[in-house]
């Protein structure tokens, strides 16, 4: 950020000041501190909901992993898919229907069965990373751990297409703190001193391993919690 | 008043103080859950703008949600809560992108986004810190191009979204005026002296 820029929380503020006052007078002619601006009225304000979003879908999506979080256990909200995924399996486990279930399971099982033995496999191809198309995270798996001796270890599963691999620290606000170039190892040792100067320890950190093949991206893995105290 | 406002009585800050209380208590849970669903839609929408991805979108906005409940107490208080919570929003899709190139060849969507290019002068400005970006920008476009360039670049806003936010009335809307700051940066560029 530029000597005069200023930060995102202040911006608001800013622009109501008097025309003369000098922050206001920098948020005239800074297009970053304008853009930020209109960042963050964006967000507070848009109303327009995208073509091909499902704000119901998503809301609820996020509302049961919250609740999920806060309270340990998943609620049930009217119209949530986590809702309607219960209620599904209610009803096919329910009296009504468990005969029919499981004569449809017998069935399935029998279809299965002859498509093993008949070698009738159409569809089941090996499944493999696609690169950026697909960009599956789950498929990139990844692990770290605080060793006693403060040490931290992080391990992945190597991407054989990559030709490096990142491992991305980010802070509590999701912000990029520091990023490591570790070729194309599966795993990456680090001390506390070695992670940015201004991580406090009792900042919430995240990381996810990043496999790149020139500067694109082919996949990654989750954001994950860093444990960097013990 | 009764033993409970109902949620939309009270303010972020009013459910913010009780989510700091006594942390872990059923009253705190309860008021941080109210202020967290206040954002939800805002952040699920926000996500999808930027990835136009619906499961991708879902994912961001788990993250952005579950980080500020996580970190719901190193907020200070010394600004708004909403502008706190559009910072880990912002910073999160940010970090889905690499930087959109400031000037590409003109036969490709300004709008692609992670691109990658062999052209020396993309090449360039890719290499560019945003200061050095800044300054480059001032000196050669308007202040509508400026303000476009930067939203798309690095606050990796989609087109359409900026069209809307700077109410551009021009048929081509936000990606004309992209392209026309990209043609004069390149311009720029060709004109500067060899080392």
């Amino acid at each position: 950020m530029g000597h005069d820029c200023l930060p995102i929380e202040e911006l608001m503020q800013v622009s109501d000041l008097p025309a003369d006052d000098p922050r206001r007078a920098h948020l005239e002619v800074c297009p970053r501190c304008q853009a930020r601006l209109v960042g963050y009225r964006t967000f507070l304000h848009e109303e327009h909901v995208p073509e091909g979003a499902d704000v119901e879908d998503g809301e609820a999506y996020v509302s049961a992993v919250l609740q999920e979080e806060i309270y340990g256990r998943t609620r049930e909200r009217e119209g949530a898919s986590r809702g309607l995924y219960k209620r599904f399996l209610r009803a096919i486990t329910g009296p009504v229907l468990r005969p029919a279930l499981a004569v449809a399971a017998v069935l399935i099982a029998a279809i299965i069965v002859r498509g093993v033995l008949t070698g009738d496999t159409d569809g089941d191809a090996p499944i493999s990373m696609r690169g950026s198309e697909d960009r599956s995270e789950a498929s990139l798996m990844a692990s770290s751990e605080l060793r006693p001796e403060g040490t931290l270890a992080f391990s992945w599963s190597v991407v054989e297409e990559a030709d490096r691999h990142e491992v991305r620290i980010y802070g509590p606000d999701l912000s990029e703190l520091t990023r490591f170039d570790v070729g194309s190892e599966g795993s990456f040792h680090l001390t506390r001193d070695e992670l940015a100067s201004e991580v406090r320890d009792e900042d919430s950190l995240y990381w996810r391993i990043v496999a790149l093949r020139g500067q694109a991206v082919i996949v990654q893995s989750e954001l994950a919690p860093l444990q960097i105290t013990p | 008043m009764t033993a409970r406002q109902s949620d939309t009585e009270r303010s972020d800050e009013e459910l913010l103080r009780e989510a700091m209380t006594d942390p872990g208590s059923q009253a705190a849970r309860a008021a941080a859950s109210d202020l967290l669903s206040r954002y939800q839609r805002r952040v699920y929408i926000w996500c999808y703008q930027h990835v136009q991805d619906h499961e991708r979108a879902k994912e961001l906005a788990q993250d952005v949600m579950l980080s500020a409940y996580r970190n719901l107490k190193s907020f200070r208080g010394r600004s708004e809560f909403n502008s706190w919570l559009y910072i880990i929003a912002r910073n999160r899709c940010i970090s889905e992108h690499r930087r959109p190139a400031p000037i590409v060849s003109e036969h490709r969507d300004p709008d692609s986004l992670g691109s990658h290019s062999p052209d020396p002068a993309e090449a360039y400005f890719e290499r560019l810190d945003e200061d050095t970006v800044l300054a480059l920008i001032r000196r050669h476009l308007s202040s509508q191009e400026q303000l476009v360039m930067w939203l798309h670049c690095f606050e990796r806003m989609p087109i359409d979204t900026i069209t809307r936010q700077l109410e551009i009335t021009q048929s081509t809307g936000a990606r004309g005026v992209l392209q026309t700051a990209r043609r004069k940066l390149k311009a720029a560029l060709a004109r500067r002296p060899r080392a």
